[in-house]
């Protein structure tokens, strides 16, 4: 690997920064539903992040390489990248 | 802590008249998910990357520490 | 100090393992909510393990036997390590499965508010100011957690096949 890595664009802390926080209001909408399963209200706005976090996911990723392991994120480009740092205790 | 936060309690234990140490004021947390257990509508919600701050999207379960 | 919540009776990975384990013999209505926090306090065992290395990673070994992790380094080097701030090793004595569902549920509203308190107590000690978002962030989740406990064990009291709408 790099000696001292080629900082990243700035668009790769952007993308970061605004993923964690689409992921962030899932992971807390899931709770609330998991204890309020017929909230619809709730439900349809868990609906409505999840696309947002799946468009922004796929420009990430096509730009950057995968987020998740075991096939969830898309294989795109020419080697596997999903060993490639930073991992996320590095960034 | 100032006794203005409605989650901090202060309670003065019994003081010995032999204790050299003066009477000490103590606060413990009674938090919000104990006065209100379950939580009643997810209507009142904080802005993403403010909740991703404060570490949750309701308000009404918002704690900050140290109180403010 | 923040070794106790990665490898510490009352840390993250106790949590984890507590939820993921007692999900299996929990009613269905439950098993979700005891995975989904589960996984969660996963994640939050990476924030821990991902402020340690930022912290140590550098940090020469004088500086570590200074900051009373001396015998940590001799026995890990620069590695993590599950165990508590006292050096006491990870064991499963530190988490509780009776397969009372009521039992249970209680246990994790009390690991919650355990973990609470532990933050409070290493966010007192700390004066890294970013140390202390990312400790507020994880108390903050915990409030919620327990919440969530809380909520679960009234939808237990339910009885079969009656719907509550909160």
């Amino acid at each position: 690997m790099s000696e001292t890595a080629e900082p990243l664009p700035k668009a790769y802390y952007q993308y970061l920064q605004e993923l964690q926080a689409l992921d962030f209001v899932l992971v807390d909408l899931t709770l609330y539903l998991d204890t309020h399963p017929d909230d619809e209200q709730a439900l349809a706005q868990f609906k409505q992040f999840q696309k947002r976090k799946h468009n922004l996911m796929t420009q990430f990723e096509s730009a950057f390489g995968p987020l998740h392991q075991y096939g969830l994120s898309p294989a795109t480009g020419p080697s596997w990248a999903w060993s490639e740092t930073p991992w996320p205790w590095q960034v | 802590m100032d006794g203005t936060s409605p989650e901090w309690r202060s309670y003065v234990n019994y003081r010995s008249p032999f204790d050299p140490c003066s009477a000490r004021v103590k606060w413990y947390d009674v938090p919000p998910e104990v006065m209100h257990p379950v939580q009643k509508s997810a209507r009142k919600q904080f802005a993403p990357q403010e909740a991703l701050r404060k570490g949750t999207l309701w308000p009404e379960y918002d704690s900050p520490y140290p109180p403010t | 100090m923040l070794i106790e919540q990665y490898g510490g009776a009352d840390g993250e990975l106790s949590a984890a393992l507590r939820y993921l384990n007692q999900r299996y013999s929990i009613p269905d209505k439950v098993i979700g909510l005891l995975t989904d926090i589960g996984t969660e306090e996963f994640a939050h065992l990476e924030m821990i393990a991902t402020m340690v290395y930022k912290l140590t990673k550098d940090a020469t070994p004088e500086q570590l036997r200074e900051a009373g992790l001396g015998d940590h380094y001799v026995n890990h080097g620069y590695s993590l390590f599950y165990h508590d701030a006292a050096g006491n090793p990870w064991t499963a004595a530190y988490i509780a499965s009776k397969g009372d569902p009521i039992a249970d549920l209680y246990e994790d509203i009390a690991a919650e508010e355990k973990a609470r308190a532990t933050y409070q107590w290493i966010i007192d000690n700390t004066d890294d100011p970013d140390i202390k978002d990312s400790l507020r962030f994880l108390r903050e989740r915990e409030v919620i957690h327990s919440l969530r406990f809380r909520e679960a064990v009234e939808i237990l009291k339910e009885y079969q096949g009656s719907k509550k709408v909160f």
